[in-house]
């Protein structure tokens, strides 16, 4: 029995080059074969006598190029295959019923795979043709969800990769930037941690993106799939990031959040001071934390927030 | 790999529900015994000139899908519309399901019939509704990254504005409400886009249509300016009491310029007042109620204490 997913490579033809074309050539064109021998036992077998009842039904198969040597399209296969069931016997109808189902599994519903599994035991031969015919077409139908899946996960899988490199390198150079002006420009140090937090921020949220891009791929319905594939989503999910972190820092400036670790600004004369290494890496530690948890700078807020109270005698200045 | 993969499956997956339509007419004309009636020659004719004559499309196919429920079998009746069944859960809403369960016991093939070829609509229609609830949705995405990364740029080109003194005036009140409002701004972006998800997933159809505007995404957006215009006029009057407000001080009635972790402190409060919608308004109201009207008594023991 030729399984699901070695038949589904029909696609990765244009993914994986040549290799990959030839062996689905050669899994189809089993099937092919083996509906040529079906056929063959309806036209000439054992059981002509059957074929002989249906005349135009045979003319038919024959005309979609069964008996032909050449390659068969995939379309006229699927076809074929759903003409050829008011042939079967009612054994042949069982065993078809069993095969399929096996077949099936995994890439069902458990509602939908218990319909199929309980019709298939319907006594009535019409009934076994109806659900047969149904689960052909479906198995054709699911190959293409498998497909279309796997292209789709391997897209998502490039486009994280690639905007994670792109934010790894903008914080890079935004680092190289700030140093190389410290030459020229005198006071950057406000520009510099709120730009480097902003980079350690997407930084943190891509990462996020890549960590979680499996568990997120693998439990994915097909339309999930489709929208996270977007450039919008994931720009959505990295400007999260950066203005998570630019925010956490004025609250690290103001001196508001308290834990170990945590960066220290100083100030003269108004004016922020140059940030030592120790700090400059806890800022670009936090700021990357910022990035990675979505709910960590809005569950701040929150608290903060939490914290007002109104004077009902303000003191005059 | 093609250019266009999407469009390449999509026409794959018509492709596939065609051939099963097919399938099932060339079943029904070439293997069914027996005489057809008039009917049934008609309507064959039909879903032949749909399916052969005329070009793919998903439209196409709905209507050959729902011309067969008039020329099933009773197996293939049966089957296709306890399928179906199962297919739209989730899909349908709850009414709806519960409705075609229950009429689904139904043993009349007839109404039967009438029953699948409704619910091949409604399944449809809901579908139809999904994908456009997906465009809407993408549409509010891309416009709030894009609002949110305008109101960064806009905070940062404030605060440069400010600090380089580009205008050539010292106004500390009004470094203190431009500062602020620009955090407002963009308080209020941030708190649009980490809630995009949630809003996205409980919206119907038109509540999405209506978020996907730019007005109305401009609304919020105004509202978070305003309170941290607001908020500001707040701390300068003491109102607020906190461990971690920015203090503000007066020299001769004028405002003195702040400090930097006074300008960080405002611009923190100012952010959570754009991000956090009723922050300023219950703000608004417990001090509203916390205004009396002064009464003779008042005023008598007022004079009492004075004396």
């Amino acid at each position: 029995m030729i399984s699901l997913k070695k038949f589904s490579k029909r696609f990765s033809g244009f993914r994986k080059g040549n290799v990959e074309e030839q062996s689905i050539y050669i899994l189809t064109r089993a099937r092919q074969i083996s509906l040529q021998s079906d056929f063959q036992q309806f036209t000439e077998g054992d059981e002509k006598a059957v074929g002989d009842k249906y005349p135009e039904l045979i003319e038919e198969i024959r005309q979609l190029g069964i008996e032909s040597d050449k390659f068969s399209s995939q379309d006229d296969l699927s076809l074929i295959e759903q003409l050829m069931i008011p042939l079967y016997s009612d054994t042949r109808l069982d065993v078809e019923l069993g095969r399929r189902t096996v077949e099936i599994e995994g890439f069902l519903s458990e509602d939908m795979l218990r319909f199929y599994k309980e019709a298939a035991t319907d006594t009535d031969h019409k009934t076994k043709q109806a659900i047969l015919k149904n689960l052909v077409s479906e198995i054709w139908w699911q190959t293409a969800v498998f497909d279309f899946r796997e292209v789709l996960s391997t897209r998502i899988r490039q486009r994280t990769g690639v905007v994670f490199i792109l934010s790894v390198l903008v914080f890079v150079i935004v680092n190289f930037l700030f140093q190389w002006l410290e030459g020229w420009v005198a006071d950057t140090t406000t520009y510099q941690t709120m730009t480097v937090s902003m980079a350690a921020g997407v930084m943190g949220s891509a990462f996020s993106l890549l960590i979680g891009l499996r568990e997120r791929l693998e439990s994915a319905s097909l339309e999930e799939l489709l929208i996270q594939q977007r450039f919008g989503v994931i720009l959505s999910r990295i400007s999260i990031g950066l203005g998570a972190a630019l925010i956490l820092n004025f609250f690290l400036q103001a001196n508001l959040l308290s834990g170990t670790l945590l960066p220290e600004f100083h100030f003269s004369d108004g004016r922020m001071l140059p940030l030592d290494s120790v700090n400059y890496s806890l800022l670009i530690v936090w700021s990357f934390i910022s990035g990675f948890s979505e709910q960590f700078v809005p569950n701040i807020i929150g608290q903060t927030e939490e914290q007002v109270t109104i004077n009902e005698h303000p003191v005059h200045q | 790999m093609p250019k266009n993969v999407e469009k390449y499956f999509y026409d794959y997956f018509l492709n596939l529900r065609y051939i099963a339509l097919k399938a099932y007419l060339l079943q029904i004309t070439k293997a069914r015994q027996g005489k057809r009636g008039k009917q049934a020659e008609e309507i064959i004719s039909q879903i032949n000139h749909l399916l052969l004559e005329k070009k793919q499309s998903w439209d196409n196919a709905l209507r050959a899908q729902q011309l067969l429920t008039q020329i099933y079998n009773k197996s293939a009746l049966d089957v296709e519309f306890n399928k179906l069944l199962i297919q739209t859960k989730g899909v349908l809403s709850e009414q709806s399901a519960t409705f075609y369960g229950e009429a689904a016991q139904d043993a009349d093939q007839e109404k039967r019939r009438i029953l699948l070829k409704d619910l091949i609509v409604d399944v449809e229609l809901e579908k139809s509704t999904a994908n456009l609830e997906r465009v809407f949705a993408r549409k509010m995405r891309i416009q709030t990254s894009i609002i949110f990364i305008v109101s960064i740029l806009i905070f940062v080109a404030a605060i440069t504005l400010f600090n380089l003194n580009i205008l050539g005036v010292d106004w500390p009140a009004y470094e203190a409400a431009g500062l602020a409002m620009a955090a407002g701004v963009m308080g209020s972006a941030f708190s649009q886009l980490t809630g995009l998800k949630g809003r996205i997933e409980n919206a119907t159809l038109e509540e999405l249509m209506h978020m996907s505007n730019y007005s109305s995404m401009l609304t919020r957006i105004i509202i978070g300016l305003g309170a941290a215009l607001i908020l500001v006029f707040f701390f300068q009057g003491n109102l607020l009491s906190g461990t971690f407000f920015p203090k503000f001080e007066f020299e001769n009635g004028t405002l003195l310029p702040l400090m930097a972790t006074n300008r960080a402190l405002l611009l923190v409060w100012s952010v959570i007042a754009g991000f956090s919608e009723k922050l300023v308004p219950s703000i608004l109201t417990t001090t509203a109620e916390s205004v009396s009207v002064k009464s003779n008594e008042n005023d008598e023991a007022a004079a009492q204490v004075e004396g």
